[in-house]
């Protein structure tokens, strides 16, 4: 099926709409998991420039799982990089192996600062792809080809709960808004927990959905005046969740967060005038939150009790084009966002996935969306179990409200995005994955 | 002036109230501020008594602010100690200082648990005066003379903002209710500051206050296997703030925090089975919440414009006492501490010793610091300030030989952990308080009005 339509009043949005099936069937659910290490090895150090890292401090991992009903699969991925934005031939890949549509795969980094650079944005960084990309090309796709091939009979259920570890990071210091700490500003403290277990109820996969940027370590020196790798706030979180339940696999993704940072970080108040390193004791002020976030984690797992074992998968895929714009002039170190002159540029297509197991809405944005649009999804979806994750390959942009580009807020500065598009483009995609799903649900329920 | 009267319908609690004076007059306000440090020597270490410390990791100290307006002076007073036992000794050694009313002092602990204890006395035995009490005492009067010393002409305003470094912690873990995490229990964000500053507007004094246990780094072993001698939360914010207002006195004073911890503690997780102590690395804990707490602090300062250079002081003195109970087992035998535990069904509350609670409130002009000899549930916090005439109040709370906490009617019916032993009967203290408060209020209310006539 494929749609196009002008949308967004005044602002034109033109959505691309184009999903893998107009039917499904419900089957019996199996799921496989796999988490593989994507730590770079020895030989590669020292990475190259930028990513001045003197040592690993924790592993990172690619995490994969696989749902399957007998006539449809669904692969959801997260992988503990910040640097995957250009890479969705991975993506192809995963697809052919498992002979599946790309609609059927959602892989969202998660978004840790402190790992290896891989590639940015496209258009933007245009540099060949280092030696690291091979590792975690390869892990990724390792990972999912092994869930794969461990599908085990499996119920699927759902939960949602809170955890205080985010805050709002748009602060106004001096006269303009820096990356700070705003805690009375827009905030969602939604974990939201996709659960799979086995038919006695062990969990296989925990899947969860949070609001905050893994940035607690980012810039802190930590070993010989240097920054040490380390997968941050969501590997340290997945891990204690791992931990609680032996031999499942926790999957953790970044939600709506391109405003959240963690409630403290080791490099304390990254843009105020006193800005502080804790060094290594950064640790103990990581380890506390991830303890906190994970408890959470665990405690909605523990209480989720409606687990179905027949399920509906179903992925679509969507592209929202919006106007873009551009600086008039180049970015230049120390011009405040409130003074970057900007003016007309191509447009900016903002890619969307939609994966449906039954009613959970898994959402996804290959941006980095501001917390509002997040809560927004969740208001006007048409499922009350839908979460949002980010952090797709091919992101093109921090995906902001029209608020934040009032204030302005730090990430507003040289936006390829002109206001006013993407948020009701965005939400909109959404819903129209979502209505074309209803009815296939509703028949395959049946 | 004495008097007596019965409270609150059926619930019995008696109150005494005694102030210093009738009436007062207004009068240019000084101001002067020190801070001496509790220095233990070398020698003294390792301490043990409730935990053991290996040594100092930060200075300590005794912080003082005097306010004179030509007609009458009063004191605040804050000590970074846990608990102030034999509280009665180090108030008339104050009070002798400065030559005022010991009615005029607010003298408090920070409830710092990172600190030496007064008492070597254990529980339910008569207390005994360690060492670090003379320590304590001496430093105190070194504070108190030296703040007395440098008064200079002086302003006074009042200010509040909000900081998220408190959290509830009466989390239900199995069955029953212990110290952890409730995030959204009752917590009161409130920063309410009090400035002294010269009259070209440099701070001489912060006072402080705000709802949280100082205990960060309990329990947290930093050194040898052994805990050490910090100032923690409050010393830290009190560090923070002194760094942004060189020369300035910061005083950090608790609020009602009986039931408020740190949002992250050192030693994670109290209570529940997976407590983890994070050691030396906790310190960056502490750091970031001191920074944040203590940015606030300077935030508030910064934005008081109100201020005021003549003045009223005023102190005032109550003791509210309200039923006690205790418990037995129901075989009838005594209780002993090893008893107590969670819902420890064999036991029964029956009637004990009747429990005094002291009171002080001083006023400056319409700032009233209502300081009470207890560790107020928030809840009781609140509706303090709820029933007070004044708006600009703070609420200190672990004055001298406090009587422990002071639980809302919430917390004895989950029942708080710190409800559940507790030697007050439900129902009494928290109105019981707020009225004893106001009723000092509606005292002073006529002499300001006169006074400012």
């Amino acid at each position: 099926m494929n749609a196009k339509l002008l949308d967004c009043g005044a602002a034109l949005a033109v959505l691309v709409l184009s999903s893998a099936l107009v039917s499904a069937q419900a089957g019996p659910l199996r799921a496989g998991v796999a988490k593989v290490d994507i730590t770079p090895p020895k030989d590669l150090f020292p990475l190259p420039k930028g990513d001045d890292y003197i040592d690993v401090h924790d592993p990172l991992f690619a995490r994969a799982l696989v749902l399957d009903n007998g006539s449809a699969k669904v692969v959801l991925i997260s992988v503990d990089s910040n640097g995957i934005a250009s890479s969705s031939e991975i993506v192809q890949t995963i697809a052919s192996e498992l002979k599946i549509p790309a609609a059927n795969i959602i892989l969202t980094e998660t978004r840790a600062h402190n790992t290896p650079t891989v590639q940015g944005f496209p258009d933007v960084d245009i540099m060949p792809r280092p030696p690291y990309f091979e590792v975690l090309q390869k892990g990724i796709v390792e990972a999912a080809r092994q869930a794969n091939a461990n599908l085990q009979p499996a119920r699927v259920g759902f939960g949602a709960g809170k955890a205080y570890v985010n805050t709002n990071r748009d602060q106004k210091i001096g006269d303009h808004y820096g990356m700070g700490y705003n805690p009375d500003g827009p905030s969602d403290k939604t974990v939201a927990v996709l659960l799979v277990t086995k038919p006695t109820g062990e969990p296989i996969a925990v899947y969860s959905s949070y609001a905050v940027h893994p940035v607690l370590m980012f810039r802190a020196k930590t070993k010989d005046g240097k920054a040490e790798i380390t997968a941050d706030l969501a590997g340290a979180t997945s891990q204690y969740v791992e931990e609680h339940f032996p031999g499942a696999v926790a999957l953790w993704t970044m939600g709506a967060a391109g405003d959240q940072n963690p409630l403290f970080m080791a490099d304390y108040n990254q843009d105020s005038p006193d800005v502080v390193d804790e060094g290594s004791g950064g640790w103990a002020i990581l380890d506390v939150q991830a303890r906190r976030l994970g408890e959470e984690i665990v405690r909605v797992t523990k209480t989720i009790q409606n687990t179905s074992s027949s399920a509906v998968l179903w992925g679509a895929q969507a592209t929202v084009t919006c106007p873009g714009q551009k600086r008039a002039e180049p970015a230049q170190p120390g011009v405040r966002s409130a003074n970057v002159k900007m003016v007309d540029g191509d447009p900016v297509d903002i890619y969307l996935s939609l994966v449906m197991i039954n009613d959970i809405a898994v959402a996804a944005v290959a941006g980095d969306v501001f917390t509002e649009i997040g809560e927004h999804l969740k208001r006007d979806s048409l499922f009350d179990r839908t979460f949002m994750v980010t952090t797709m390959p091919n992101e093109t942009a921090s995906i902001l409200t029209d608020k934040a580009y009032l204030l302005p807020s730090q990430n507003a500065a040289g936006n390829r995005l002109k206001p006013g598009c993407a948020e009701p483009a965005l939400i909109d995609g959404f819903l129209k994955m979502e209505k074309s799903y209803l009815p296939v649900w509703q028949a395959a329920a049946r | 002036m004495k008097i007596h009267l019965l409270y609150r319908g059926a619930v019995l609690a008696a109150l005494a109230v005694s102030s210093t004076l009738v009436f007062a007059q207004a009068g240019s306000l000084r101001a002067g501020a020190a801070k001496v440090e509790l220095s233990i020597p070398a020698s003294m270490f390792p301490i043990t008594d409730k935990q053991k410390f290996a040594d100092v990791h930060d200075p300590i100290y005794a912080r003082a602010l005097v306010l004179d307006n030509g007609h009458s002076k009063v004191a605040l007073i804050v000590l970074e100690v846990t608990q102030l036992t034999f509280g009665a000794e180090l108030v008339q050694a104050a009070s002798d200082e400065l030559k005022i009313p010991a009615a005029n002092i607010i003298l408090c602990g920070t409830h710092n648990h990172n600190s030496p204890s007064l008492n070597g006395g254990g529980f339910g035995q008569a207390p005994t005066k360690l060492p670090f009490f003379d320590i304590v005492k001496k430093s105190m009067i070194e504070a108190a003379r030296q703040a007395n010393a440098n008064l200079q002409p002086a302003r006074i305003g009042f200010g509040t903002g909000k900081a998220y470094v408190n959290t509830n912690r009466d989390q239900k873990i199995g069955d029953a209710y212990h110290m952890g995490y409730a995030p959204e229990g009752p917590s009161d964000k409130t920063v309410a500051v009090i400035s002294v500053t010269k009259p070209t507007g440099e701070p001489i004094a912060i006072y402080a206050n705000y709802p949280v246990h100082s205990v960060v780094m309990f329990l947290s072993k930093t050194k040898d296997g052994m805990t050490e001698v910090t100032s923690d939360l409050a010393g830290w914010t009190s560090n923070y703030v002194e760094a942004h207002f060189p020369g300035a006195v910061g005083l950090f004073t608790m609020g009602p925090a009986g039931d408020q911890n740190p949002l992250f503690m050192s030693t994670y997780n109290q209570d529940a089975p997976d407590v983890h102590d994070e050691g030396t690395a906790g310190w960056g804990i502490l750091d970031v919440l001191s920074r944040r707490l203590g940015e606030e602090v300077v935030r508030v300062t910064r934005n008081i414009q109100n201020t005021q250079d003549k003045v009223v002081l005023w102190g005032g003195q109550a003791t509210v006492t309200c039923p006690g109970r205790k418990f037995v087992p129901i075989g009838g035998q005594p209780a002993q501490p090893a008893q107590r535990g969670p819902n420890n069904a064999p036991m029964q509350a029956v009637d004990g010793d009747p429990v005094n609670i002291n009171i002080g409130l001083l006023m400056i002009n319409d700032i009233a610091i209502a300081g009470a000899a207890a560790e107020l549930f928030n809840d009781v916090g609140q509706q303090i300030k709820r029933e007070s005439i004044f708006d600009h109040i703070v609420i200190p709370t672990l004055l001298p030989d406090d009587v422990g906490y002071v639980p809302s009617d919430l917390a004895f019916t989950l029942p708080s952990q710190m409800a559940a032993r507790n030697r007050l009967k439900p129902g009494c203290a928290a109105p019981a308080l707020a009225g004893a408060f106001n009723k000092l209020e509606k005292e002073y209310l006529p002499i300001y009005q006169a006074a400012t006539k």
